[in-house]
């Protein structure tokens, strides 16, 4: 029945309110924006929480790897000083180390190392091996100096042994074994070279720091530094930041991909959920309209045992009240509106009756021949009345048979003479002094139920009577009660105007006989 | 609702006559044809009311000499009533001059069968009134 309805709606127009409805559309996107809002919060809450954290994860990573790799050098730097001095006093004496043989030897070792020079306490140069001269710097502006040489000074009980090595060697010494990811660089600057902007002249004199900025190459990278003051070096440890922070996207991603899911599955949900709730919303609405626009047969289907199921029902029931008060309202007004036509139909008809039976009493007083006063009653009655047929019949004298005198028209179908006692309603009305009336059925069958009423009004002079007038009324009615009296009363001056007519013809032949 | 009612035997059909043996003629062939109900009106005299009375008419047939309104008041009357604005009336009269058949087409009559009827052809000349055809066979 339901489904029915649903196609009966379907393939007609629905009529509207000119309003535009759509209760499902804002529960869901309520609903959705609920779902969101708070995810996609906490997620953004997370991801930055968790990116921040990274960043200051890689700073301090970077400052230690800075720091350890500071100490690393400074280690190394004096394990060589230490071994090179040793190595000069096995030689021979100090003074005259230049002609130590192992020189060669050490060089071969260490080819970082390109020069010695031992100083006295007055800063003296006792002696000098290799070359301890400054070269240009080839690298310019780079900052990283690869042929600069770092002197260190190794003090002695008097003086100082200075050692030159080459930037260079020191940088190998540094990134021997570096397993800090792909993107981390280790650099080792001097502190007249140019340094990244973020690391300023003070900040480097604190001996340690971290900062984000965008170094040479254009790529934005988190860097440490660690200063080593006594040789006037700093190493500046830097690691691309989109390396740091991958992970941190990673998660970002996985956090969209896990909220649209969520958002994916709870519109689903949803909209199943408001999909139960708003359709029979709809259909009621639906049907309400209808029944606004005059369509009462309205039934929709109950899905639910909720609230809207008992909505619904109620509904249901309402419409089919509301369907068959309106129906039976219907059906009354109609049938009071025939009865009121009826009515109205007979009272037009009583006037016409009454205004005929004047006219036709004017008439007959003013015909004295007995013969053309029937004919004119006959005709007046016939035509006043809108009878089928008036006939005016006279009895014999005797008694016996009465004969037709008068009829209109003149092609009606009336017998010529009635006997007595052939039971005829023109007989009884003669025979029992009264009005009578007959019904005839018009065609025998069974399905057609159509008949005429022939009646006969008996013309009476006192208990004498005269005749009898006969009528055959086509009215689906009948003849009632109050035409019948219109009748006999016409009769009665029927009767009274013959009487005259044939006193008045008596009285002329006697005083034609006189004559 | 005349729609619905095309066929002889659920049909109301309204005769205006004045003569009874015509009347009884036409009726006893319409109920030959089947038809249950069949109303007669004597005269000319408010057919519109009377037709009121009756409830749904699908055709009336209509003689033209009537006492007190001849039949071409009487279509006018039914006419101008939104009831009977759509419902077939045929004209059935004795007089079947070119020209009274001229004017009863020109009144709006949906047809005209002459007198005197043919009783082999009337049965089907009703049906096919019923049917909403025109039919205009004055002899």
């Amino acid at each position: 029945m339901g489904a029915e309805l649903r196609n009966d709606t379907n393939s007609r127009p629905i009529p509207t309110t000119g309003m535009r409805g759509g209760l499902g559309r804002t529960l869901l996107t309520a609903f959705l924006i609920l779902t969101i809002l708070p995810l996609a919060l906490v997620g953004w809450y997370a991801v930055r929480q968790n990116y921040i954290n990274l960043q200051q994860e890689a700073g301090n990573k970077l400052q230690a790897i800075a720091v350890l790799k500071a100490h690393e050098l400074q280690l190394w730097l004096e394990d060589r000083g230490t071994l090179f001095s040793s190595a000069a006093e096995m030689c021979g004496a100090v003074e005259n180390a230049p002609g130590c043989s192992s020189w060669e030897h050490f060089q071969e070792q260490d080819p970082g190392l390109v020069g010695a020079i031992l100083l006295d306490g007055n800063d003296k140069m006792l002696w000098s091996v290799g070359t301890c001269a400054e070269t240009p710097n080839l690298d310019g502006d780079l900052g990283i100096t690869s042929d600069a040489l770092v002197k260190v000074a190794l003090p002695r009980d008097e003086g100082a042994l200075l050692l030159c090595h080459r930037l260079s060697a020191l940088s190998e010494v540094l990134s021997s074994d570096a397993s800090l990811g792909d993107t981390t660089h280790i650099y080792l600057i001097q502190n007249g070279a140019s340094w990244p902007e973020a690391f300023s002249e003070q900040r480097r004199l604190a001996g340690t720091g971290t900062a984000q900025y965008i170094n040479q190459l254009d790529v934005p990278v988190i860097g440490a530094y660690a200063s080593l003051p006594d040789l006037d070096l700093g190493i500046l440890v830097e690691q691309e930041r989109t390396e740091i922070v991958t992970s941190s996207d990673r998660i970002a991603a996985m956090l969209i991909a896990v909220i649209l899911g969520v958002v994916l599955v709870a519109t689903f949900i949803a909209s199943v959920v408001i999909r139960s709730i708003t359709r029979p919303v709809i259909w009621l609405t639906e049907s309400a309209l209808e029944m606004a626009e005059g369509n009462l047969d309205q039934h929709v289907m109950v899905t639910s045992k909720d609230e809207i199921g008992i909505l619904t029902y109620v509904f249901n029931k309402m419409a089919a009240e509301l369907k068959s008060l309106y129906d039976d309202l219907e059906d009354k007004v109609v049938k009071r509106t025939r009865m009121l036509q009826q009515v109205n139909y007979q009272i037009q008809r009583r006037a016409l009756h009454l205004e005929a039976s004047l006219e036709v009493s004017r008439a007959i007083t003013s015909v004295r021949d007995p013969v053309a006063l029937l004919t004119e009653v006959a005709n007046l009655i016939c035509a006043r009345f809108l009878y089928a047929s008036v006939a005016v019949y006279l009895l014999e004298p005797g008694g016996g048979q009465a004969r037709l005198h008068a009829i209109s028209p003149s092609s009606a179908d009336w017998p010529e003479v009635v006997h007595a006692g052939d039971g005829s309603v023109l007989e009884r009305a003669l025979r029992k002094a009264a009005p009578q009336v007959q019904m005839q059925q018009l065609v025998q069958s069974a399905w057609y139920q159509r008949s005429v009423a022939r009646v006969a009004i008996p013309l009476k002079m006192g208990p004498r009577v005269l005749g009898a007038l006969a009528v055959l009324s086509t009215e689906r009615e009948g003849v009632q009660e109050d035409e019948l009296k219109v009748l006999a009363h016409l009769a009665n001056q029927v009767s009274i105007a013959l009487e005259n007519a044939r006193a008045y013809e008596r009285e002329r032949m006697a005083a034609q006989q006189l004559e | 609702m005349s729609e619905k009612s095309k066929v002889p035997y659920e049909s109301t059909i309204l005769i205006v006559e004045d003569n009874f043996s015509n009347f009884l003629l036409m009726t006893r062939l319409l109920a030959l044809l089947g038809v249950k109900k069949c109303e007669w009106k004597a005269s000319g005299w408010k057919v519109l009311e009377y037709a009121e009375t009756l409830g749904n008419i699908d055709l009336v047939l209509m003689d033209l000499m009537l006492p007190d309104c001849d039949g071409y008041e009487s279509l006018e009357s039914l006419r101008s009533h939104p009831r009977f604005k759509d419902v077939p009336i045929v004209a059935v009269t004795a007089n079947v001059s070119g020209s009274s058949v001229t004017r009863a087409r020109e009144a709006g009559f949906d047809g005209f069968i002459g007198k005197p009827l043919d009783p082999d052809r009337f049965p089907d000349q009703v049906r096919r009134a019923l049917l909403g055809e025109e039919v205009w066979e004055p002899s």
